[in-house]
Parts: C-alpha cells; structure tokens; sequence
C-alpha cells in the first residue's frame, strides 16, 4: 500500500531541470532512501511533496488525499499536510527553548497543556534527551540538535517522515550513531521516511528501497543489494560502488566469448551467459577483480597501492583502462609490478540514462556473468 | 478516494496586491503626475515649460552648480573616507575606537544642524572668522561659508562617514589571504595596495560614493542656508523658489530635471551594489597583518585627530555653548551662561508644537514605512510571487527622488480631488513615509536575509499556518531588526526639513521649518538649544540601536 505518490512531476528552476517525469511511490512503513549526487533533484522533490516548493505538473498524492495537481489547481500549503521534516541544517528556533520547539506543533494545534506536558516527555525519551528540556538550541551539541529536530518532526504524529540529508553535518561517529538512532525510532514509530542523502554507505545502511537520482530523474528504484549488485547504468554503477566500467565487444573465439575492449586488448570470457552480443557496457566492482602473477586474464601494471587496514586498493592500469581493485590484505603487490587480473563477475549495465526499473527476478542468472577464469 | 480539492487563495498574493495598490497610489500616481504636468501646455503635450527653464540663466547655473557641487563633493568623500578606513583597518594607527566613534558621530550628526554650528563659527561674524582677523589684522572675515565652496565643504564632512563605512567594510570583508598570496608573489606594499587591495574593495567604495552624490544633489537645507545669502542657487532650492513662487509647473520641470540626475546615479549604484555583493569575504577567523606606519604614525595620528575633533566635535560645541549663552556674541563665561535657552523652548508654543508634531509624523511614518518595507523584503526575499521585483523596485525608487521633488509631487497629486491632503497633516505624513520607506527597506533586507528561510519552513511543517509562521517565528526573530530600523526612521523623520517646510500649514510646523527659518521666528540661541536637543535624541536613537545590534548577535 502506498502512502505517498509521486505521478509525471515536473520542476524547472529557470533552465535548470530538478525533477522530470517524476514517478514514485513510497510504501507505508519503510525508509525509502533518495540518493544521488547534489543538484540531482531529491531536495527539490522533498520540498515538493513537503509543500514547500510548488512543482511545474504533475501530482502529488499523500496518504489518499490529493495534495499537489497542477491541473486540478490542487496546491494544499504544507501546514495542512501532515508531514514532519528534519531539515539539513535542523532549522531549531533559537529564540525557543528545547521545551518549546518541540512542543511547538502540539501548540499550534490547540492540545490540551496537560497532554503536551505527556507526549513532549515521552518524545524527548524516545530522542534520549531527557533533562535537557530547558536549554536553548545554541547551548547543545550538534548531535543533540539533531535529536531535537526529530522530536519537533515526531511529536505531531506526522503520517510521512521527510529528511533532508539530516546526518550531513555530523562528524562520521556521530553519524553512525544517529544512524542506529534513526533505525531505532523506525522500528519504534513504524513511520513511513523518506530520506534523500549524497552519501551511498547511509543509504546502504538505512534504507529499506534505494532510488538512485540522476537529472531530475529517477533512474533506478530497488532494495540496497540489488541496487549494488545490479546497477542498471553506468551512472548508478559508477556512483554505488565506485565500479569499473568496462566498454567493448561480445565475440566467439573457439566456442568461447571474449570480451575485445575499445583498446583493441581482449580478455577471455570462459562461463558465457551474455543476452546478447555485440556491444556491451559492463560493471566490476573493485572487489570483484582478482590479482595474480599466473599468466591469464589481461595484463595490467601496479599504479598505486593504498593500504586500507581491512584491505588492500590498488590502481591497475591495463592499457588505456583505468581499474581500481580491492583485495584482502593477504596478497601484497607493489607499485609497477606487471601483474594480471581476472575479473570473478561483471554485470551488463544500460548505455543510456533513461530510467528502467527492472524487477530482480528477472535478471537473475541472466545478466550475471562469469568472465575469465573463478 | 481523492479528498481535498479545493482552490486556495495564496495570502501572500493577496498582501502583495494590496502592497501593489498601495504603492500604486502614494508613489506611482504623483510621480506620473509630476511627469505630465511639466509637459501639459493647455491640456497638449509640449516642451514650452522646459524651454523656458532653460531660457532661464538662474536654472542653467543651479543645474551646473548642483552637479559641480556633488561631483567635487563625491570626489572629496570617496578620498577622506577610503583613506580613513584603510588607516584605520589596515595599520596601526592607535585609539582605532575612538576614531570610529568620532566618525560615526558626524555621521549621525543632521548635517543642516551641523550648517548651523558653522555658520556660528565661520560666518561673518563667527568665532573663527573673527579670531583670524585678529590674529592677523585683517578688515574683512577671511573664510566665506556662504559659498558653493561653503556647501562642498559642509556636505563633504556630513557625508564621508558613508564612504568610510563602505569602505571600511569592504576592506575587513576582504579575504587577507588574497594579498599574502600577492606578498608571496612578490608584490610591494604599494603594488598590493593599487592592485589587490582597493580593486577588491572598489564596487562598494564606488557604490556608497553614488549615493553620497544622490544625497548631495538632493540635499536642500544646506544648499539652501550657505547658498541663498549670496544667492547661490542649485536645482534644489530653484525648485523651493519655484514653488513659493506658485510657479508649480516650473517646479515640476525642475523637479523632472533633478530626478533624471540623481535617477541616472541611483541606477549606476544599483548596479555597482550587485557587483560589489559577490567580493570574496572570510570567515573572519584570520585578521589581516596591520601594516606598520612608522615614524609616519606620530603625525598621521595628530592630523586624522585633529581633522576629525575639527570636523565633528568643534560645531557641536559651538552649538552646545550657543545654546547655553543668554546672547550670542558674549563671551563665554559662566556669568553670561544659563539654561534659559532650554526652559524657553518647552514654553514657547511654536517650538512645542514643533516638536509634538514631528514626534507624532514621525511615529506615525515610521511605523508605516516598517510595515511596508517588512512586507517587501519578505515577498521579494522569500517568495517567488510574479510581480514580486516591480514591489521591491516602487519601494526602493523613492530613493532616488529628492526632498524639494518629492514634495513637488506630493503637492499634485493631493491638491486636487479625489484625496485633499494638502494642508493637512496627513500630505506630510504620506510623503515621510514615501521617502524613508527605502531607508526601512535597506535596514531590515539585511536581518532578512542572514536569517534562515527554513526556520519558518520548518513552523509551516509543524502544523502554523503562514501567520502564525510570521507571528510565533519571524516577528520574535527579527524584532532587534525592525526596533532597529523602526528608530531609524524615526530619528529621520524627526530631522526632515525640506518635505515638512514645503508641505506644512499653520498648525503643522515641525521641528525641521522651525530649525529652517529660525533667523525669522525663535533667534540663534533658541534654536541652538533645540538643535541640542535633537541631537541628544539622535543618540539616544542610536545607543538603542548599537543595543539591539549587539543583542542580535546573542541570538545567533
């Protein structure tokens, strides 16, 4: 069931393009995570279902109200929409204690003062912030603002849960822990979120569905795994998991396929199980490339070697290709040593940008390819 | 299954509508009015009324002396003030604060109350003209105030605070680290200087140098007490002149004229203002290294000090010991000395209802031009309503439109039915609030924009509506702001001279014509003690105002 639609949204700010052809859907209860790069969309698309900024076309609808259709001339103004947001700067009142920004919406909606003084309570605990009802925003740490951004945009019992990159102004321990926050007020509240971010590893982290964003358009909506095992485009590929994008040619050489990169190099496909022939674009993540002195595969020269603790990244460069591999610790190269490598799966991704939402089922087995050797 | 359809009238279209209309009225229709009567020749279009002004020789030259006049005095500002502020933000010049706040003094100094303190000390029978003739033995006073001469000198001095300002700004604002990069390049103290430094801060220093020439070109008062003795005219009092001469078509013309040179001069700041916005500004974490003046410091400190005490302090004090002497022309002792000066001004019915006029036109003013320029900034900075830049440019056009012009066009439009204002208090009032509506705009655009749209946003999403957004969040947050401007332009309104002398009546004089025509009505001591008195307000005025500004900074 879905709680929030989104259907043909358009948004032009001058020239630029923020939201074209928009479609999507979030379904009641889970966090489903915008990502993309910035200037992408998703805050504009955030705003738009927010109220806050007033879309070209198209239709919003939340819950079963229609809240947002340029032809019917339906714009409802966002106090009437019951939505909460955390802003990307937490947007506290600093003329208003910690009490009185969260209890701000119980206010204005003419609740009894005896249920603020509950439900406030209960919220501020819920937010771990007990005991700090009277202290003003600039006296609290960052992560504690935090806390009280999401108690102001919880307390009302909003029906939709926006996040504008909330975590972006952390320091990377605190945005772990305001993460598992995040998850735990989920679990708790069962509140649907929509949560636009930059940040692939908090999207990876949080989200129940991933819809990646490029131009203003959607390109790809699924569950983390599958948006990291199968990107759908180069530009997914790229942004996700930092992949390597391999461009050539499908040809049968001895009943085997071989990969013939634009360089004119080749590397042998042993276990085929292409769609199609001809020209391809595939997808190899770092992890996914193995190193070895044993003579097979495509030869390739040590550029770099970064030593990361857990693991080893190399920079490979085979010919004009650029390759960026990760490898356990174990095995050490160094820099300019000629080794080869093998790549132990590649997935075929889309030349063009136009967004597809392919379901899993169907790719599965037949897009995974096993090129070279195990 | 779809709920809630249904149109909603956008409240913020609605008040800028009324905004619109508003504006429409007090600003638009007089000045059109303006611009067709200096063309209506018995009901057709023509250019006689403007042939003869030129044929006039009196208008040719006022119109020559007003733009001589404010070209030198922008050149003299834009030297004094630039000088003053890198000297004062750039080297290690001592008792920095002192000197800023000698500066600031002048600027908050009305420059025609500061006229009055020179014309006690350098008009014929002033205290230095006198002193110079003794001292050496001449037989007529050597210093001429009532000149053009005169008037730039005046105006210069009330005017390069602006600069000094401006630039003083621009240079802290500027990122140090640009010249380290051109000290590390090899660049001389010098080269830095010409090549980095003021280049940087130029479209500020050059924006402010504009409107210190649209301030001259406009300025009446001053003009009109060291020019009209000796019959130095300028567009300004020409226009005054016209206008008690009930030529009011001439005044219309003359008015059209000094319009076209302080609106050229408004649009040439605007545009610099826009290119100045973009300087690169630091964080201000790091200051930039004060640059050692040596044995060059001793005399420059003893020069900007004495400029500065000659400039600022010396005609307060005249004014102050003017106010306190039973006659003026006594020597200045204790016995010749009394506070008879102040008792008489709050006994004397015109200076009382003087003041109890400007105070109440003032409030009033205000208090109107808060609302307007409170409702612009916030359409202009915070909506993306159609129509929203035509609010922010009738509100701001004003500015370009001088005292003399601006009661020209007040005078039209509510002569005649369908409104008569005329000879009554409210024709002063709307004109007030016409011409400082600006001024209120200017103060509040910047609280306006450094606070956050998205704490409002986030009250919209709390469940308030957009009221109660403006009421719970904005209006708590943006207070110090409006208080601010608020005494602004009410300090301004307390002051104004030409407006009120061309519009009032019997009945709604206010501080400013009685300030004006003292010679005639309440003598030199009378209203050196009410020019005190002023002044003490105008500080006061501003004491609140550092206040505020101070109490803001909490806030954030």
């Amino acid at each position: 069931m879905s709680l929030a639609q989104t259907t043909n949204l358009h948004k032009r700010f001058g020239k630029t393009v923020a939201l074209e052809e928009f479609n999507l859907s979030a379904n009641i209860g889970e966090i489903l995570v915008l990502l993309g790069p910035s200037g992408c969309g998703k805050t504009t698309l955030l705003r738009s279902i927010a109220g806050l900024e007033r879309p070209d076309s198209g239709e919003i609808l939340l819950g079963n109200e229609l809240v947002f259709s340029e032809k019917r001339g339906v714009c409802t103004p966002p106090h009437l929409r019951r939505i909460g947001m955390v802003f990307q700067n937490y947007a506290l009142w600093p003329h208003l204690t910690v009490l009185r920004n969260v209890s701000y919406p119980l206010k204005i909606r003419r609740i009894p003062r005896a249920t603020i003084r509950r439900k406030v309570g209960e919220m501020l605990s819920l937010v771990q912030l007990d005991g700090l009802e009277r202290r003003y925003p600039h006296e609290l740490s960052g992560g504690q603002q935090q806390r009280v951004a999401l108690a102001r945009a919880l307390i009302m019992e909003p029906q939709l849960l926006l996040l504008d990159e909330p975590l972006s102004s952390l320091d990377a321990k605190l945005r772990e822990e305001m993460r598992e926050e995040l998850k735990r007020v989920h679990c708790k509240t069962g509140l649907t979120m929509l949560y636009v971010t930059h940040d692939q590893t908090e999207a990876m982290a949080l989200a129940d569905r991933i819809g990646v964003m490029e131009n203003g358009r959607l390109i790809q909506l699924g569950p983390p795994p599958e948006i990291y095992e199968y990107p759908g485009t180069e530009f997914v590929a790229r942004f996700i998991g930092t992949g390597n994008i391999l461009s050539g040619e499908v040809h049968s050489k001895n009943g085997d396929a071989v990969l013939a990169l634009e360089n004119g190099e080749s590397v042998p496909l042993s276990q085929v199980t292409l769609p199609t022939s001809g020209s391809v674009l595939l997808a190899v993540r770092p992890e996914e490339i193995a190193i070895s002195h044993n003579d097979r595969g495509l030869g390739a020269t040590i550029k770099s070697v970064t030593y990361l603790g857990n693991a080893i990244e190399y920079r490979l460069r085979a010919g004009e290709l650029d390759l960026r591999a990760r490898t356990d610790p174990g095995e050490i190269y160094s820099e300019g040593e000629q080794v080869f490598v093998n790549f132990s799966k590649a997935v075929p991704i889309s030349r063009c940008n136009k967004g597809s939402h392919r379901h899993p089922q169907k790719r599965k087995g037949r897009h995974h390819l096993l090129i070279g050797r195990e | 299954m779809v709920a809630g359809v249904r149109r909603r009238i956008e409240p913020r279209a609605i008040v800028m509508a009324i905004l619109l209309a508003v504006l429409l009225i007090i600003v638009v229709y007089p000045l059109s009015l303006l611009l067709l009567h200096s063309f209506d020749i018995h009901g057709e279009f023509a250019f006689a009324k403007y042939h003869e002004a030129f044929a006039k020789p009196q208008n040719v030259i006022a119109l020559g002396n007003s733009l001589y006049t404010s070209a030198v005095v922008t050149l003299l500002t834009v030297l004094i003030g630039t000088g003053m502020a890198w000297l004062i933000t750039r080297s290690d010049l001592p008792f920095k604060r002192y000197f800023r706040g000698l500066i600031f003094l002048t600027f908050i100094t009305p420059p025609y109350i500061g006229t009055i303190g020179w014309i006690q000390l350098l008009g014929r029978a002033g205290y230095l003209n006198t002193a110079l003739m003794r001292c050496f033995h001449l037989s007529s006073p050597p210093i001429e105030i009532y000149s053009l001469e005169g008037i730039i000198a005046v105006m210069a001095i009330y005017l390069y605070p602006l600069i000094f300002w401006a630039a003083a700004n621009a240079l802290t604002r500027t990122d140090p680290s640009l010249e380290d990069a051109a000290a590390a390049s090899g660049g001389t103290r010098w080269k830095i200087l010409t090549t980095i430094t003021l280049p940087l801060a130029l479209p500020s220093i050059l924006s402010a140098g504009l409107l210190v020439f649209i301030h001259t070109i406009a300025c009446f008062s001053v003009a009109a007490a060291l020019g009209l003795p000796t019959r130095h005219y300028v567009l300004a009092t020409r226009i005054y002149a016209a206008l008690s001469h009930y030529d009011v078509q001439m005044a219309c013309v003359l008015s059209v004229i000094l319009g076209a040179c302080s609106g050229g001069a408004f649009l040439l700041h605007k545009a610099f203002t826009k290119s100045g916005r973009y300087i690169t500004t630091t964080s201000g974490s790091k200051r930039p290294e004060l640059i050692k003046l040596g044995h060059w410091r001793l005399p420059v400190t003893v020069g900007l000090l004495s400029f500065i005490l000659f400039t600022s302090v010396l005609p307060l004090l005249t004014l102050l010991s003017a106010s306190l002497l039973k006659v003026w022309g006594l020597p200045l002792t204790l016995q010749n000395m009394s506070l008879g000066n102040y008792l008489m001004i709050f006994q004397d019915p015109l200076i009382g209802s003087a003041l109890r006029n400007s105070l109440s036109f003032a409030v009033l003013a205000a208090g109107v031009a808060v609302i307007l320029s409170f409702l612009t900034a916030y359409i202009s900075t915070r909506t993306k309503l159609t129509g929203r830049g035509l609010l922010d440019l009738l509100v701001t056009l004003p500015l370009a439109i001088s005292g003399p012009v601006l009661a020209t066009t007040m005078i039209l439009a509510w002569m005649k039915p369908p409104l008569v204002l005329y000879n009554t208090p409210w024709i002063i009032i709307v004109a007030y609030v016409v011409a400082f509506t600006p001024f209120a705009m200017r103060s509040l655009s910047g609280p306006f924009r450094s606070l956050d749209p998205s704490l409002e946003e986030a009250a919209w999403l709390s469940g308030a509506s957009w009221g109660h957004g403006l009421r719970d969040i904005l209006l708590p947050l943006l207070k110090p702001g409006i208080l601010t401007s608020f005494i602004l332009v009410f300090l301004m309104g307390m002051r104004e001279i030409p407006i009120s002398l061309m519009l009032h009546t019997q009945g709604t004089e206010t501080v400013g014509v009685v300030l004006f025509s003292f010679r005639e009505t309440i003598g030199v001591e009378a209203v050196s003690a009410l020019a005190v008195i002023v002044i003490l307000i105008t500080l006061a005025g501003h004491l609140i105002v550092g206040r505020l500004s101070k109490s803001r900074e909490v806030v954030r």
